[in-house]
């Protein structure tokens, strides 16, 4: 497009005005206020958290040389974090991997050899000689790949065919079950069918905000850019924040509380306490849309069967329950008194009944807000029953700013990982490999044989490790994550899989991260606008991008790797002769022609793509996107996970599922908003075949580990503002590393003082399991109380969370990042 | 040949029952854009011209019509252009 | 890294000696994580960071970036007060000679629009006794 020089400042000036008032322009408006530098404008999620911006990046002469907030993105209304403006320069580290390095000795493959250079035939002929082998002699169970809330929709999708339907194992998991499988469990426990009922734009709707765990001044910082305009522009909003320590969302909080590791339960407890004992339960919407049950207690705590936490537990990883009545849940929460609930959190008892009242008063729109505090904890799926628990008691649901909201933590936890169903149980649309239904509806629609899907789930993400470190899981690979860094129990349980001689580890990743270091093969990995993609972010909005630029050469993206790598095996090196029988002409075919080239993923020709660039369509001779994304598709709609079509996703900033005759869905669940609740009904819970919303009785049950007279501080690791997870894009940023270089240990000055040590000083933090050096920061973000401890994550110098345990929410198999008890010495 | 470019932006807010009328009244001056215009009666509005007083003559005159509560300048720049 | 240099030289060695050639075989190459140590190291940590009192204005390195804090950046945002506006308001900047708050943050009556309340989300100082970790190839042009 030219422009004069006139439309130019003409829309410079139109911008400068629309900004001041917050009204988005035409996106032609927007671009023409660029044009002076050539620079070419399109639009792309942004790659980091969940909350699902929009970014205008600018690219000139192939590279991408600026990122901008997107002014028509209804998420961020044009703004962006430190992290999103830098984006431009995730993809231009030094030392971007070009090509597939295999560990070598004398031109040979050899696990204590080292990494050399090799073509990507050579890389993945290699690997698939292993996978081959591994299959025939020990079983699909002893291949799996760990995946990623960052993987694009088709990502998943193409690695959940390949694994499911090619492999015939579910040994597929992404990383977002370190993050969000307990909100998942608490979904489907409470609602049957996952994901929000509500939506951001409960943020400008609601009176009250309670974070619960969550630290969104640097998690979501968009939006809590919007709660923040809400809070400072409405004089009836009031914040509460509840966090083990307090961080920089305490700055605008009018109620701030600090509560003891896991005393989360007994706090939620009291509120439907409260609720209950001032008669403020909403009798119409109880009787009509929910009911009661007692879930079974004393549930371990995820780790291996012979640890003596689970010898100890009498129903270890048992999720049933019985149902009660009102009466019955009510004397359940009775004991949950204010006097008990203020002495066992530590919490001063006036706060916690402020919050209280905030809840039961019909007259006050209240939104929950929780993420990892919540997610990352042994009783994560418990916890999110009981918040929905407070909303369904009240009826505050549903209903503009009435909304108990699950924050996410990667961009596409829902859309990928969620929705596609990449769990080692799942399958799209919220179905499960367990029920032969779901089993045959997906057979159906992949047109492969009946009795393809594996019934029994597979390894999740922490029995992954465990196997790998115990030789049943032999063929590993690892995309678009880095879990040598991120998961807990390093020294123990990740490491020793991942070298085990047994073992082959390839690992997918733009960058030599920890894990790819730690690995036998490493795969150069294209990035972000490198490639097309589509994410689903927290409120169920799905949105995609085109391919902007080139990958530098030799860097394939995770969806071209899998696509390419399934041309290797033939089916009847793979399955059994008795599926084979079911469907004959298959056997002398490969994987591909029967996952993607099958006549509907293959369906949609190259021309169909409006973007300059599609490496992978081009590759393969087909739109492989569109038809990945339509196949996939069809589990969805007239189930209530309706998408719109392929095209509209990239016309649009997205659209919220289920999308129904064009239009998105803002509140699921109720009458008016959901095309899915029928006239006259007013709520419909209809995930659950009664239609009503479960609530749980549920008690507080002890951490796995507390501190001790050794380890006599809780350590909870975590995420900071400026890098995303393990830092291996935003630790390469300049601009991002000297804003925070390194991780330290965050401490009560006195605690510190009582180990000899101030502000600055080198310490030794160790558990059980490990240890690191950091130094100590009393006066920072972060201020813990007495007894705790925080440290972020990000910094692969000090690989903190070689400390935790891995113990996990027996239900959903989610690690508890939060409450690990450590000492800190001085150096 | 070289002439002085002026261009400004503006934000108007019109009182809502007025939107559309102030609409047609603003359209209706030489030189002017409206580029926007929320629920709340909030205009986004450029004005051109040769000469700053070209500018504030439509300044004024949008400030004269009935039902705008306030205007405020936003951005102001003057650019010597060669108009091909 | 010295490990690693010992093995490529025995590898040549070994090429050399036993004639069998690689002439298609690429050598190893050096590559290392960001945490430029084994993975079982207990690594000391580096020195802690310093954030300077003033500063000068950090150019930008393309357009729309929020521009950098040339300072420390401890101050106060919370309920009662945004301690950045104390020196760059529209008001106060050209007396404190600070950056003033770009016109995009204001509402029409010249006062801060709150969605733009928490300057530290978008704006970050720099450590100035700290070097980037790799080389970024990243350029506006």
């Amino acid at each position: 497009m030219s422009i004069s020089r006139r439309e130019f400042l003409k829309a410079n000036a139109a911008v400068a005005a629309a900004t001041a008032v917050g009204v988005t322009l035409p996106v032609k408006l927007v671009e023409a206020a660029e044009q002076k530098d050539d620079i070419k404008w399109d639009k792309a999620p942004c790659r980091f958290c969940g909350v699902g911006c929009s970014v205008l990046v600018g690219t000139k002469n192939g590279k991408v040389v600026a990122t901008q907030g997107d002014p028509e993105s209804p998420v961020n209304k044009g703004l962006n974090c430190i992290k999103g403006y830098f984006l431009s320069k995730i993809m231009y580290g030094k030392d971007r991997l070009t090509t597939p390095l295999l560990r070598m000795t004398d031109g040979k493959y050899d696990k204590e050899g080292e990494f050399t250079p090799v073509s990507w035939d050579t890389a993945l002929d290699t690997m698939a000689e292993k996978w081959k082998h591994t299959l025939k002699t020990k079983g699909p169970t002893a291949v799996g790949m760990f995946g990623s809330g960052q993987w694009t929709i088709w990502e998943g999708y193409a690695a959940s065919k390949l694994h499911k339907a090619g492999f015939l194992t579910n040994n597929l998991d992404p990383n977002a079950r370190h993050c969000m499988a307990s909100a998942v469990g608490g979904f489907m426990r409470t609602f049957g069918i996952d994901e929000p009922m509500g939506c951001y734009d409960d943020l400008e709707a609601a009176d009250h905000f309670v974070l619960w765990g969550a630290n969104m001044a640097e998690m979501h910082p968009i939006l809590w850019a919007r709660l923040s305009d809400r809070r400072l522009s409405s004089p009836t909003s009031r914040v509460h924040v509840l966090s083990t320590f307090q961080n920089r969302s305490f700055d605008l909080a009018d109620n701030a509380m600090v509560f003891r590791p896991q005393t989360d339960l007994v706090i939620l407890n009291y509120i439907a306490n409260y609720i209950i004992e001032n008669d403020a339960v909403n009798k119409e919407f109880v009787s009509k849309h929910t009911r009661f049950v007692l879930g079974t207690t004393d549930i371990g705590y995820g780790l291996r069967p012979e640890h003596p936490l689970e010898q100890k537990a009498k129903n270890p990883g048992k999720g049933s329950s019985t149902p009660i009545s009102f009466d019955e849940y009510a004397k359940f929460v009775s004991t949950y008194t204010l006097e008990y609930t203020a002495k066992m959190s530590g919490v001063e008892p006036e706060k916690l009944e402020e919050m209280a009242k905030a809840y039961a008063d019909p007259n006050i729109k209240v939104m929950s807000l929780w993420t990892m505090g919540i997610n990352q904890h042994t009783r994560g799926v418990w916890a999110n029953n009981m918040l929905y628990n407070i909303h369904l008691l009240t009826g505050k649901i549903a209903t503009p700013g009435n909304s108990p909201f699950s924050l996410t933590g990667q961009p596409s936890a829902c859309g990928t990982a969620r929705e596609v169903g990449t769990f080692s149980h799942r399958l799209p649309a919220d179905m499960v490999v367990k029920n032969p239904k779901h089993r045959a509806i997906t057979e159906k629609l992949w047109q492969v044989p009946a009795g393809t899907i594996p019934p029994k789930p597979g390894y999740h993400a922490v029995l992954q490790s465990r196997m790998l470190k115990d030789g049943k899981l032999n063929c590993y690979w690892t995309m678009c994550t880095n879990n040598v860094q991120a998961g807990a129990n390093i020294n123990e349980e990740i490491l020793p899989g991942f070298r085990n001689p047994e073992n082959f580890i390839v690992v997918s990743d733009p960058y030599p991260t920890v894990s790819a270091m730690a690995a036998d093969l490493i795969l150069p990995t294209a990035m972000w606008v490198e490639k097309e993609g589509a994410y689903g972010n927290a409120e169920r909005r799905t949105h995609m991008w085109h391919q902007q630029v080139k990958p530098p050469e030799g860097a394939k993206s995770d969806l071209w790797q899998l696509v390419e790598f399934s041309k290797r095996f033939k089916v009847s090196e793979v399955w059994p002769s008795e599926l084979i029988a079911k469907q004959p002409d298959l056997a002398d075919k490969t994987l591909y022609d029967v996952l993607f080239a099958n006549g509907e993923v293959n369906k949609f020709p190259t021309s169909d793509c409006k973007a300059e660039l599609n490496d992978e369509s081009e590759a393969f001779g087909f739109y492989l996107q569109k038809g990945l994304f339509e196949e996939y598709a069809q589990f969805g709609r007239g189930h209530a996970h309706d998408l719109a079509d392929f095209d509209t996703y990239h016309e649009t900033r997205g659209l919220r599922w289920p999308v129904v005759n064009g239009k998105e869905t803002l509140r699921r669940f109720v009458e008016g908003s959901d095309p899915y609740v029928k006239a006259g009904e007013g709520f419909n819970f209809y995930g659950k075949p009664d239609g009503k919303a479960v609530i749980f009785a549920l008690p507080y049950e002890p951490a796995a580990e507390e501190p001790n007279e050794e380890f006599d501080l809780w350590l909870s690791t975590g995420r900071v503002l400026e890098h995303w997870h393990t830092g291996s894009m935003t630790a390469r940023v300049p601009e991002l590393h000297r804003a925070y270089p390194d991780a330290q240990i965050f401490l009560h000055p006195e605690d510190a003082k009582a180990r000899g040590v101030k502000r600055g000083d080198e310490v030794l933090v160790t558990s059980p399991r490990g240890e690191i050096k950091t130094r100590v920061e009393t006066k920072g973000r972060n201020k813990p109380p007495r007894g705790v401890a925080f440290m972020p994550f990000f910094d692969a110098r000090q690989l903190v969370n070689k400390l935790l345990l891995d113990a996990t929410d027996p239900l959903s198999k989610e690690t508890d990042f939060k409450k690990c008890p450590v000492k800190v010495t001085k150096v | 040949m070289s002439q002085e470019y002026h261009i400004t932006s503006l934000v108007v807010h019109a009182a809502p029952k007025a939107i559309s009328q102030v609409e047609s009244q603003i359209n209706a001056l030489t030189g002017t854009d409206i580029h926007a215009v929320t629920e709340q009666g909030k205009f986004v509005i450029t004005l051109e011209g040769e000469t700053q007083t070209s500018i504030l003559d439509n300044v004024e005159a949008i400030n004269a019509i009935e039902g705008v509560l306030n205007s405020s300048l936003i951005y102001h720049q003057i650019d010597n252009v060669e108009f091909e | 890294m010295k490990k690693l240099l010992t093995a490529v030289a025995m590898l040549f060695m070994l090429n050399a000696c036993s004639g069998q050639q690689a002439a298609t075989q690429a050598d190893p190459v050096n590559i290392a994580s960001l945490g430029q140590s084994e993975i079982t190291d207990v690594r000391a940590a580096d020195v802690a960071p310093t954030y300077p009192k003033r500063g000068k204005s950090i150019e930008r390195t393309f357009v729309h970036q929020p521009p950098l804090i040339p300072h420390k950046a401890g101050y106060p945002i919370n309920l009662k007060k945004n301690s950045c506006m104390n020196c760059h308001s529209p008001a106060k900047a050209k007396r404190m000679k600070a950056t003033e708050i770009d016109a995009s943050h204001l509402l029409a009556d010249s006062k801060l629009n709150k969605h733009y309340y928490n300057c530290t989300q978008c704006h970050v100082p720099q450590a100035d006794n700290k070097q980037p970790l790799v080389e970024n190839y990243f350029s506006a042009q």
